[in-house]
């Protein structure tokens, strides 16, 4: 970046500009400007945020900072220190106690933290605070805030994590916030607040758009009885965000606002003796959230496996605008997911689905489809991600991918992700299989993600793939070059075959007429890819000989004329069987005569994660 | 309520540059800048250039170019419009990133200003003292001692 003409044009800007900038910096950063020359001395002193982060270095006694702040109105105050120092420097607050009395009489507008220390109760009277951002615990004892009188109508946003029981204060904050729109509260795993001693609170505001509730984590000691604990009315609530148990929680009216919803039950344990009223419990807190567009569900096996079974009760809660769910499954059985299928019932609009599946011990190698086909499934999913991790020896998971597939008339995309390592040959023969599913949508794409990181970690170069192609010039109106090398096809083979005929197939099968190249080439030594003039996808085919002697390229380095150099990877869409220990194709390892010697080196070179899936349809083989 | 929307969607003002180029813009874009909305309070004449005295047209056309965009609220999400400021304010040269600065301050554009600051502020953020005079060619009139003074009344912020 040039500035212009080396003259200094931001010492020349007015004080009110530069004290703007200065207010947008972490106070050490604007303290180093003081150094700078004798038009920056003292304009730092004029910010009107005070903003802290320590992260490595001494922390400055905040009193200290603040006493050199003239302005008389400080918008924000916040504190972001690391972790480390919160923790076994809590005791010594740096006077951040007095320092938040004075902001408070600096009419503060917003007070972040993330330290844990108990705030004065100032803060709960400080009319001027929109936004209250802290995390816990508030007080050393329970009752340290019950004679205050909390004052707080400019507030929109109140943050209280970490919190290790429920302050009193909370009850009566509809009361004093009518003009709350955002709201979070989490415990901290302290929290050891029963239920008896918590003050009943009522999250009545009129305003409330957004609701993150995490009090508890695991469960609540006893079942609450039909009047939660905690209720909530809020007509515009847009946002709602649960983790661990939702029993306390009620709706007193129908959030019909609601756009998005998280509920995560991970931590939460179902107790054995009361199951059904605690399902029921969850369902009928589930129904109030059926407005929803977004949904994401984190759900745990072993207790909970029944929550779907309660979706799918007579006459089922009805999710009439979801279009995109996003579902966490820990510890399921492909058995246990039959339920969740059927309760795809519930979403009619269904578009876009997310599944993780964290796989159960005990997996049963007879799983029977759900009778049933929910609607969305057939007519609306457009796109289905699913990502397994741990998945067997048995190819179980096949026959539900195979039901997906079968049924889904319009998808688009299937995503399939195996996280785990599993040994090459399965993950291979999972991948083949999968391609081989049919398909009853004709333009549905499956894509193949190997958990590749740890390939990475351990890739080698070889010495091909360590020559450097010179770029010879830069087209100027060709700006994004795409190097995407594409394979299109390839016949490598020894048997007879008739040439002409499987031109007209490909020809056909692909439904191109130009662009593409047939050729026939003795030995298999070259082939023929060509620039893309077809369109199918947004790579840009080059022209492309390929020794079939020697390994397949992982990797190819660039360097343009100005001496930038690049590492670009190829994907190969269509690659034929290739070795992952020599990385030539036409052989399997088994048939590699380079295996003793390479092997010794420990982890295979080449792998699946070369090739890139085949476009559309059923993938014709040709031999 | 409907009939109004449309009507003042359609009305087109003509704001006039320091160095006389003429820009027509719906008037909604226009009154994201507080300045021009106070302006045309008190015009009579609607249709008559509206002077934006001390901003280039270079830099008026800049200015415009983020008005659009901010004045169509709902056609891009939060993030998309973060997104696109970013992208807007990493493609300005130091030069223009003062003169739209002294531009939206003028004409009292507040999401404008607190682009631009944040922008100039993360440029200086993390950087010592010499980093920040190389990159801005902040000239240093302090002597050695005087500087070394300066830099003792607060000792951890120069700690890095």
């Amino acid at each position: 970046m040039e500035s212009g003409e080396g003259q200094d044009r931001l010492s020349s800007l007015p004080d009110d500009i530069l004290t703007e900038i200065l207010s947008r910096l972490p106070i050490n950063s604007a303290v180093t400007t003081s150094v700078l020359s004798h038009r920056w001395r003292h304009l730092w002193t004029a910010i009107t945020r005070l903003q802290i982060e320590f992260h490595a270095f001494r922390i400055p006694k905040f009193s200290c900072i603040l006493r050199h702040l003239t302005s008389p109105k400080l918008d924000i105050f916040k504190v972001e220190v690391s972790r480390r120092i919160y923790r076994h420097e809590a005791e010594d607050d740096y006077g951040l106690e007095s320092c938040i009395r004075e902001i408070c009489r600096r009419n503060v507008q917003q007070v972040i933290s993330n330290v844990l220390f108990p705030i004065p109760d100032c803060l709960l009277n400080c009319r001027s605070l929109v936004i209250l951002d802290l995390f816990g615990p508030f007080a050393r004892t329970n009752d340290a805030y019950k004679d205050v009188d909390i004052q707080l109508p400019n507030l929109k946003k109140l943050s209280l994590r970490f919190l290790t029981y429920v302050p009193h204060w909370l009850g009566s904050l509809h009361k004093c916030s009518p003009l709350l729109e955002d709201l979070t509260l989490t415990s901290s795993v302290l929290f050891m607040q029963s239920l008896n001693t918590m003050p009943s609170m009522n999250i009545i505001f009129p305003n409330l758009k957004s609701l993150e509730l995490g009090l508890f984590h695991y469960n609540v000691k006893q079942t609450p009885g039909i009047n939660s604990i905690i209720s909530i009315d809020a007509p515009k609530l847009a946002n709602l965000v649960t983790h661990g148990c939702v029993l306390p929680y009620g709706f007193r009216t129908n959030p019909t606002a609601l756009v998005k919803a998280c509920i995560d039950l991970r931590k939460y344990e179902l107790r054995h003796e009361d199951h059904e009223v605690e399902l029921h419990r969850f369902s009928e807190f589930f129904k109030r959230t059926s407005s929803v567009v977004n949904l994401e569900l984190v759900v745990m096996m072993e207790w909970q496996r029944n929550i779907f079974t309660y979706l799918n009760v007579n006459p089922p809660v009805m999710f009439f605008n979801l279009v995109r769910l996003k579902v966490t499954l820990c510890g399921f059985s492909l058995n246990d997911c039959n339920d969740f299928l059927v309760s795809l019932q519930c979403f009619p609009s269904l578009e876009h689905l997310w599944v993780m599946v964290s796989r159960s011990q005990k997996e049963h190698t007879n799983w029977c489809a759900p009778n049933v086909v929910p609607s969305c499934l057939i007519s609306k999913l457009k796109m289905i991600s699913i990502t397994i991790t741990g998945l067997g020896r048995k190819y179980c998971w096949l026959k539900f991918l195979r039901y997906i597939l079968g049924n889904a008339k319009v998808l688009q995309n299937l995503n399939v992700c195996l996280v785990n390592n599993l040994p090459e040959r399965v993950e291979r023969k999972f991948c083949r299989s999968l391609f081989k599913l049919p398909r009853s949508s004709l333009t549905c794409e499956v894509v193949f993600l190997e958990d590749i990181t740890n390939r990475w970690a351990n890739l080698r170069i070889t010495e091909d793939e360590d020559d450097i192609a010179i770029l010879e010039y830069n087209r100027e109106d060709d700006d994004i070059v795409n190097l995407d090398l594409s394979l299109i096809g390839k016949v490598l083979t020894m048997r007879a075959y008739n040439f002409e005929a499987m031109q007209r197939t490909l020809r056909q099968s692909w439904a191109i007429n130009r662009g593409v190249i047939f050729r026939k080439i003795e030995n298999g030594t070259v082939l023929e890819v060509e620039k893309d003039e077809i369109g199918w996808d947004r790579s840009r085919r080059f022209r492309v000989m390929m020794d079939t002697t020697k390994p397949i390229r992982r990797i190819q380095k660039i360097r343009n004329k100005n001496g930038d150099t690049a590492i670009i990877h190829f994907k190969y869409e269509r690659l034929p069987t290739f070795c992952f220990v020599c990385g030539i194709t036409w052989h399997v390892e088994k048939d590699c005569p380079n295996v003793d010697e390479e092997c010794a080196g420990g982890d295979k070179q080449w792998g699946l994660w070369l090739r890139a899936s085949p476009r559309k349809g059923h993938s014709k083989k040709v031999e | 309520m409907a009939s109004t929307s449309t009507s003042t969607l359609s009305r087109k003002l003509i704001l006039k540059s320091s160095d006389g180029e003429k820009f027509e813009v719906d008037e909604n874009v226009a009154m994201q800048s507080q300045t021009i909305k106070h302006m045309i309070e008190d015009l009579d004449d609607i249709n008559s250039p509206i002077p934006v005295s001390i901003v280039t047209g270079t830099i008026l056309s800049k200015v415009i170019e983020y008005c659009k965009k901010h004045a169509t609220e709902d056609s891009d999400s939060d993030e998309q419009l973060k997104q696109w400021d970013k992208e807007y304010a990493n493609n300005m040269d130091l030069n223009t990133l003062y003169y739209l600065l002294l531009a939206a301050n003028y004409m009292e554009i507040k999401g404008l200003l607190e682009l631009i600051t944040q922008c100039v502020a993360d440029m200086i953020k993390g950087k010592s003292p010499e980093e920040i005079r190389a990159h801005f060619n902040i000239k240093n009139d302090f002597t050695p001692q005087e500087e070394a003074n300066i830099r003792n009344e607060n000792p951890w912020a120069f700690e890095n």
